[in-house]
C-alpha cells in the first residue's frame, strides 16, 4: 500500500543515524561542512553571494562563540546559526522587495521568488554532468518550493544527516515538530518529484 | 536506475552530494578563505589575552626594581645641607652670605633711595 510505504520511509528516515562522523578539530569540522553548508544556503536563498555570506557568517559565529563547546555539539550549533542567518536574509529580501515594489509600482524578483541560477559544473563527463545538473536543479527547485520550516527540516535531516534531536536543536523546536515538518516535506517532495524524470 | 521508483530523500540526497563534491574551484576557494578568516579571527583575541599576564609580569618586575633602588644604601652627601652654588664658582656659599651679596649688588639703588626727597618735603 502506498500509505504504508510512505510511513515506512518516514520511519526509516527518522530513525537513521547521523551520516557524518564527528570532527576532532574545529578546522576539520568546518572543512568538512563548508561545501554542504554552501549548497544548503544556495538552495534556500537562490543566490551565490548571499549563500557565501551566510556560510562565512555562520563559521565566524561558531568559532567566536562556541569553539569551547564539545565537538559533538558543533554540528547542531553550526546549522542552527546558518538557519537563522538564512532566515534573516530571506526576511531582509522580503522587506526589500516590498519597498522596491512600492517605490516602482511592481514586484521585485528578489522577493518570494529568488532569481534563477545555473547549477555549477559537477562532473568532467559532459553527459553525466548534464544529468547531474538537471537532477540537482530539479531537486533544488522542489526543495525551494517547500514552506520554510519543512525546507529546513528536510535539508538538515535528509541532506545534512543530522539526527532528529540535532535537527530539533538546530531548528529551535521540539523533536515532534521536526517529525511533523519532515513528514509533510517528504510527502510534498514525493508529489513534486513524480513530475520529473 | 529508475529515479521515479526511488524515495524522495534518495532522489534529493544523491544530486546534493554530487553537487557538493563537484563545487566549482572559485566557490571552493572562497569557502576555504572564509574558513581561514573565521579561524584567524578567533585566534586574535586569544593572542591579546595572552599579552595581559606578560604585561602584568613586566609591570611587577619594574615595580620591584624601583623599590630595590629606593632601599639600596646611599653614598654620604658631598655637601652640607643648606649650601648653594655661586654663579660661575664652585665654592659653596652660605645662604646668609648670599643675601649680603645681593644687597651689595644693589648699593646704587639704596643710595638713590636715601637721597630722594620725601613726599610733602620742600626743598
Amino acid at each position: 500500500m502506498p500509505m504504508n510505504g510512505a510511513a515506512e520511509t518516514l520511519d526509516a528516515a527518522l530513525e537513521a543515524p547521523p551520516a557524518r562522523p564527528c570532527a576532532a578539530t574545529l578546522e576539520g569540522f568546518l572543512a568538512g561542512v563548508e561545501r554542504r553548508a554552501y549548497r544548503v544556503a544556495e538552495i534556500a536563498l537562490g543566490h551565490r553571494e548571499d549563500a557565501l555570506d551566510a556560510v562565512q557568517d555562520a563559521m565566524l559565529r561558531l568559532v567566536r562563540s562556541y569553539a569551547g563547546k564539545p565537538a559533538e555539539e558543533w554540528s547542531p550549533l553550526f546549522w542552527g546559526i546558518l538557519r537563522r542567518r538564512i532566515t534573516d536574509l530571506q526576511r531582509r529580501r522580503k522587506v526589500r522587495s516590498i519597498v522596491v515594489g512600492w517605490l516602482h509600482g511592481r514586484d521585485d524578483a528578489d522577493g518570494d521568488e529568488a532569481p534563477a541560477w545555473e547549477p555549477a559544473d559537477l562532473a568532467p563527463d559532459p553527459g553525466r554532468r548534464l544529468l547531474d545538473q538537471q537532477a540537482y536543479a530539479a531537486m533544488a527547485a522542489a526543495v525551494r518550493r517547500l514552506p520554510r520550516r519543512q525546507q529546513q527540516a528536510f535539508m538538515l535531516r535528509m541532506l545534512e544527516g543530522l539526527d532528529v534531536a540535532g535537527t530539533a536543536r538546530a531548528m529551535g523546536c521540539s523533536e515532534g515538530s521536526v517529525k511533523t515538518h519532515l513528514s509533510r516535506a517528504l510527502e510534498a517532495l514525493r508529489i513534486q518529484l513524480e513530475a520529473w524524470r | 536506475m529508475n529515479m521515479r521508483a526511488e524515495d524522495p530523500e534518495n532522489r534529493c540526497r544523491r544530486p546534493f552530494d554530487r553537487a557538493c563534491a563537484g563545487l566549482d574551484a572559485a566557490t571552493a576557494a572562497r569557502l576555504r578563505g572564509a574558513r581561514v578568516r573565521a579561524l584567524q579571527a578567533a585566534r586574535r583575541p586569544r593572542a591579546a589575552h595572552a599579552l595581559i599576564p606578560a604585561g602584568a609580569l613586566a609591570a611587577g618586575l619594574l615595580a620591584l626594581g624601583v623599590v630595590w633602588l629606593h632601599e639600596a644604601p646611599r653614598p654620604p652627601a658631598a655637601a652640607a645641607p643648606g649650601a648653594a652654588i655661586a654663579d660661575g664658582d664652585s665654592e659653596p656659599l652660605l645662604e646668609a652670605d648670599a643675601e649680603q651679596v645681593d644687597m651689595a649688588r644693589d648699593l646704587d639703588f639704596y643710595a638713590w633711595l636715601a637721597n630722594r626727597p620725601q613726599q610733602g618735603q620742600h626743598r
